[in-house]
Parts: structure tokens; sequence; C-alpha cells
């Protein structure tokens, strides 16, 4: 991870010029020129290539300080650029779109349209029919400055991953040191942390370090974005010898698995005698045989999902001789859970608070 | 079941002991079956009903009975006192103890068993216990309440035994549209839920090869297959409503179809 800021889109025009033309032929040159009769707009400027003979070809800009694949494919489609399906490839456009790092993907549309790129750290496409002129080259494959874009959704996995480990483990901590202990990937867990920092539910000092987390809060903030039965791929069984038979089968078996929701939540918290056990496996077809689940239409018990992680399998407890998720993953799953799930829910936050020495790393 | 168990079920397991003891002499003659042998062996099931079942239900072996004591002067001498109808008794504090002979064994008659010495009114007769003195196991039934500390090792019927025995109760109240009882389907449940498939399926193996049992047991499969193999079949419907558990009935209804339909597919290899 880098902390310079992405460059602003005049640097990356001056940027693109200078390579432009450092990779002329000899004799040729480039040349950023203010187009004339344009007054106003992102296509006032233009580069104008001259080649040895004295010709020369000039390709109206677009600059973009930051361009993703559907935010190019727009741009070009409002810039009246169809995609051209003809045998040769589409017809080259002199129009060249700069900015400081495209993605692989986002060239590959600007390409598709028969449009020219420069990017600041080298990747360029230039083509043009008069003069005939075709330069390709590669710079970076990743951007150099993936800060820019704030996080705004703490879906996903790698986001849930990090969102656990800011949830379990008690402060303060750096980034690194606490991606280092929960194995989480220091820039997500630095973009997770400055969305917790935005919505108010961490606190940082002067030096960056977090020094208080509003744990329950996060959970919440997370559970907006995360849903138990869409992030997680869950299937339905029925457990014809009820849920006790599941636990004492649970109990001694060698694969791994996690216990969570309501199930899992009455270890913890008092709560009415579970309807539904749900347990994070690897593979479902083992849990299926071992357990003894059936497959029905209706009257199911028992609900296995395949994790949106194995974060899930991280920082269990052990009661009872049955493997239970950590209890910020339970919460998780049963605020965003149906029927009386997310009552129950509130009431393992609440046992939370009132136990937070227990559970807390 | 956690915790203390209920007080009338303490009550109940008091007045099985008081009987057992009235009965010394018999013992190896008598079974226990009924509603506190299906509790003895599913006492792992989560299955909670407010109330329970607390007759004491004795099967007799005719052939094993000595003619004396004779079982209406020891169960009187014991405080119990008989009902109107053949086998029934009363404890000194109020529960319920059937004395049953299985049909094929109980002579000619209605409704008393011919017991010689003991009379026809000591018990009565039922059919579908033949199974019950055929598969059975022997356990040591404790007291519940902790200031008494007997215990006894009896005979109790096995979980095939109680199945065939409580498939009969079902199946003859069903056809003569009699008040059913939907407790004894509750019961049912409760031991498929709590026996393994293998376990049921080698007892009723066992029964089919008895000659006192075979036949009682293969009418018992056909009124399993009649009553429990379809979610909105009648037997199902009165299992759930036993349970009182409406949240729960989809899951009653398919694991009861899911069991017994495992089962039939035992039984018939």
């Amino acid at each position: 991870m880098t902390d310079k800021k992405r460059i602003s889109e005049t640097a990356a025009l001056r940027l693109a010029e200078q390579i432009v033309a450092r990779s002329m032929p000899s004799g040729w040159s480039a040349k950023v020129v203010q187009a004339p009769g344009r007054s106003t707009g992102s296509r006032s400027v233009s580069l104008r290539v001259r080649t040895s003979d004295g010709d020369t070809s000039e390709f109206g800009i677009v600059t973009k300080r930051s361009l993703n694949p559907m935010e190019a494919g727009q741009l070009l489609d409002t810039m009246g650029l169809e995609v051209t399906t003809s045998q040769r490839g589409p017809k080259p456009v002199n129009v060249a779109i700069i900015a400081p790092y495209l993605s692989e993907r986002t060239r590959e549309v600007i390409a598709g349209r028969g449009v020219s790129y420069i990017d600041s750290t080298g990747n360029m496409r230039l083509q043009t029919d008069r003069p005939a002129l075709y330069i390709l080259t590669n710079g970076a494959d990743k951007d150099p400055w993936p800060d820019d874009q704030p996080l705004k959704s703490l879906r996903g996995r790698g986001a849930g991953r990090a969102l656990r480990a800011v949830a379990d483990f008690r402060p303060p901590y750096g980034v690194r040191e606490l991606a280092g202990r929960a194995n989480v990937s220091p820039a997500t867990l630095a973009r997770v942390i400055d969305l917790l920092a935005r919505d108010a539910l961490l606190t940082r000092d002067a030096r960056g370090r977090v020094n208080e987390v509003d744990w329950a809060g996060c959970l919440r903030r997370w559970s907006k974005d995360y849903e138990f039965a869409i992030s997680n791929q869950t299937t339905a069984f029925l457990a014809p010898r009820g849920l006790s038979d599941i636990t004492s089968k649970l109990a001694t078996v060698k694969w791994r698995y996690a216990l969570t929701g309501s199930l899992a939540a009455q270890s913890f918290s008092p709560i009415a005698p579970a309807r539904l056990g749900t347990l994070y496996v690897d593979d479902i077809e083992t849990a299926v045989r071992q357990l003894d689940l059936r497959e029905v239409d209706s009257g199911t018990n028992v609900l296995i999902a395949e994790p949106f992680d194995p974060v899930v399998y991280e920082r269990t407890t052990k009661r009872d001789g049955l493997t239970l998720a950590a209890p910020t993953q339970i919460a998780a799953d049963l605020l965003t859970g149906s029927g009386r799930m997310p009552s129950e829910g509130e009431e393992l936050l609440a046992w939370m608070k009132d136990n937070e020495r227990v559970w807390r790393t | 079941m956690s915790g203390a168990p209920d007080p009338l079920y303490v009550r109940a397991r008091r007045a099985l002991l008081d009987a057992l003891d009235a009965l010394e002499p018999h013992l190896d003659a008598i079974v226990l079956v009924g509603a506190q042998a299906v509790y003895l062996h599913t006492a792992d099931t989560e299955l909670a009903v407010a109330e329970y079942t607390t007759d004491a239900d004795l099967a007799v072996a005719p052939g094993d009975l000595a003619d004396s004591p004779l079982i209406g002067d020891a169960l009187t001498a014991s405080g119990f006192t008989p009902r109107v109808h053949p086998g029934g008794w009363l404890s000194p504090d109020g529960i319920y103890l059937d004395v049953m002979v299985p049909d094929a064994l109980a002579g000619p008659g209605n409704r008393g068993a011919r017991l010689g010495a003991h009379g026809k009114r000591a018990a009565r007769r039922a059919k579908g216990l033949e199974a019950t003195l055929v598969d059975r196991e022997r356990r040591t039934v404790f007291a519940l309440d902790p200031t008494d500390n007997r215990a006894r090792e009896i005979w109790i019927a096995s979980p095939a035994a109680l199945i065939v025995a409580k498939l009969h109760k079902i199946g003859e109240r069903v056809k003569a549209q009699d008040r059913v009882r939907d407790k004894d389907a509750l019961d049912l449940y409760r031991l498929f839920q709590a026996v393994p498939t293998d376990q049921l399926a080698d007892g009723m193996r066992r029964l089919r090869a008895h000659p006192l049992s075979n036949d009682v047991t293969g009418e018992a499969l056909v009124v399993l297959r009649t009553l429990f193999t379809r979610r909105d079949a009648e037997g199902v419907e009165m299992a759930v409503r036993a349970a009182g558990d409406p949240a729960n009935s989809e899951v009653m209804r398919a694991s009861m179809v899911a069991l017994a339909t495992d089962l039939l597919a035992a039984t018939e290899e």
C-alpha cells in the first residue's frame, strides 16, 4: 500500500504527453494543444502527433481522475462510440482517454470501441489510420492508488473478514498489527476501518491507531450489507430425529463445522429452545450423510451453510462438546435472519455487552 | 428431559414401584409396557409435552405366573383399589395401574383375561402385547423421589415390541371410530425419534420369527403403513394434535413419515 495520493487530471495529462513523446518513432513528435474552436468541456484539448514528413493527426482528449469499466462504457456511449464487431476489429477513432490508472478491464472496454488510451503508469494504446500508427505498451496491472475510492459497503468476504476482526479484538491496535493478528488484508482492513470511522463507530488516536470500537454498532452496520441467507450458500434439510440428535452427532464428527443461529445462541443467552439448527460446513455432502439429513419440500429444521469466508471458523468456542461460531458471527447471522431470529440476535448482543471479558479476544 | 422431573411423573414412578413391590413373587411373569416403558427408552428426546401419561401398564405372561399370591389380593393389600373394568386398578395416591394379558394367551372372553386361580377380573386382555413378551430386556427402574431409595430390576418391553403394541391400540381405535387418545401416537413418535432404525428393524425381525408375535407384528406394520407414511395420514394427525405445537407441526409430519418409511423399508430388506 502506498500513502501517495492519486495524481490529478492535469498531472495525468502532462505525464501522458511525455509517455507518448518518448514512444514516437524517430523524427515524430507529440504535443498537447488547445483544440481550436472549443471553449469548454472535457474535449477542449487534443493530442497532436506529427510525423517526420510533417503529416499531423489530432486525438480528441478526455481526461478522467479515475474510470472503472462501467464508467468507461457509459462515457463512450455518451460520446456516440459504438462497439464494432467487424472482423478486423473496431475502426480507429481519433479519441484518447487519459487517466492516472486504467485497469485491464477498463482498457479492454476502451479498445473495444477503437479508442486510444494513455495512463500515467505507462499503459498505452495509440492508433490512427492517417498517418498509420499503432503503439501498444504495458504499465502497471494494479492501481497504485487503491485507497482513493472510499469504501461504501461492507458486502463481500474481505469486508466481512475485516469487520469480524475489528469487532472481535479488543483495541487499541494499529491496522498492520490487527491485520497480522486476524490474518486479514491490511488494505481491506484500512478501508473498513475508514468506513467505520466515517460512521462514527470507532475512534482513532492522532497516530491512526484504533482506540475505541462500538462493536455492537459495527455488527449492526455489517448486518445492513451482510445477510446470512444471501451472503452464504444455504440449503435446508430435515433432521427427522430432532436437533438433540444433531448435536450429539456433531460432538463426534471429525470434520470442520461451526454452529450458528438460535441453536448456538441458546448456549450463551437465555432464549426459547431452538427450532432450527444452523451450521457452517465445508462439505454439504458429508454433513448430510453423517448427520442423516433428508431433503424435503417443507418441514425443515436444519440449515446448512457453505460460508462466505472461512472466518466463520475463526475464534470459535467449544461448549458442551460443540463448536460454536464466534458470538459476533452468531449475532450477525441472527440479526439478518427471519422470524424471531432478529430478536434473538438482540438478546445475544445484550449478553455480549454483559460478558465482554468472556468472548472478546 | 433435563432438570427436576415433573412431580406427576415422580408420583407415577412411585405407584409403579408400589405395584412391583406388591407383585414381587410374580416379577418374572411381568413386563413393563405403556408410556412409562416408552419414557425409559426415550429419556433424551427433546419433545416437550406438558402432561405425561402417568398410567403404569404391566403385561403378564400367564404361563410364568404362580398360583399364589393372588394378584388381586396382593394389590389390594398394598392399597390399590379395583376399578370397574377387569385389570384396572387405582394406586393410593390416584395413579392408574393397568394389568393386561396378551389376547392370544388370555383364553376365551371379551374383556377379562382368564388367569386360572387369579380369576378373570385381575387382568384384562389386549391385542398386540404378545410382542412385549417376546422382545424384552432387563432394566433397573429407580424411584424419582430423592427420599425414596427403591430400585427394581424388571422386564421392560423393547422399543420394537412397544411400537407393535401401540400400533394395535391406535389401529383398533381408529377402526372403531372410538374417541382416540392422540397421545399413543405421540409416544410412537418419541420411540421412532429416540431409537435407531436398525435397532427397531432387528426387533421387528425377532418378532416376526416368533410364533406368538408373528401375526400381531405383521398387522402392526400394516397399520404403520396406513396411518403413518403420509403427512396427512390419521396417525400423523394424532401425533401432531397431541404435541400441541403448531409452529413445529410440519417438521413433525415430515419426521414421522421419514422414520416410519425408513423402518418399513428396513424391515422388508
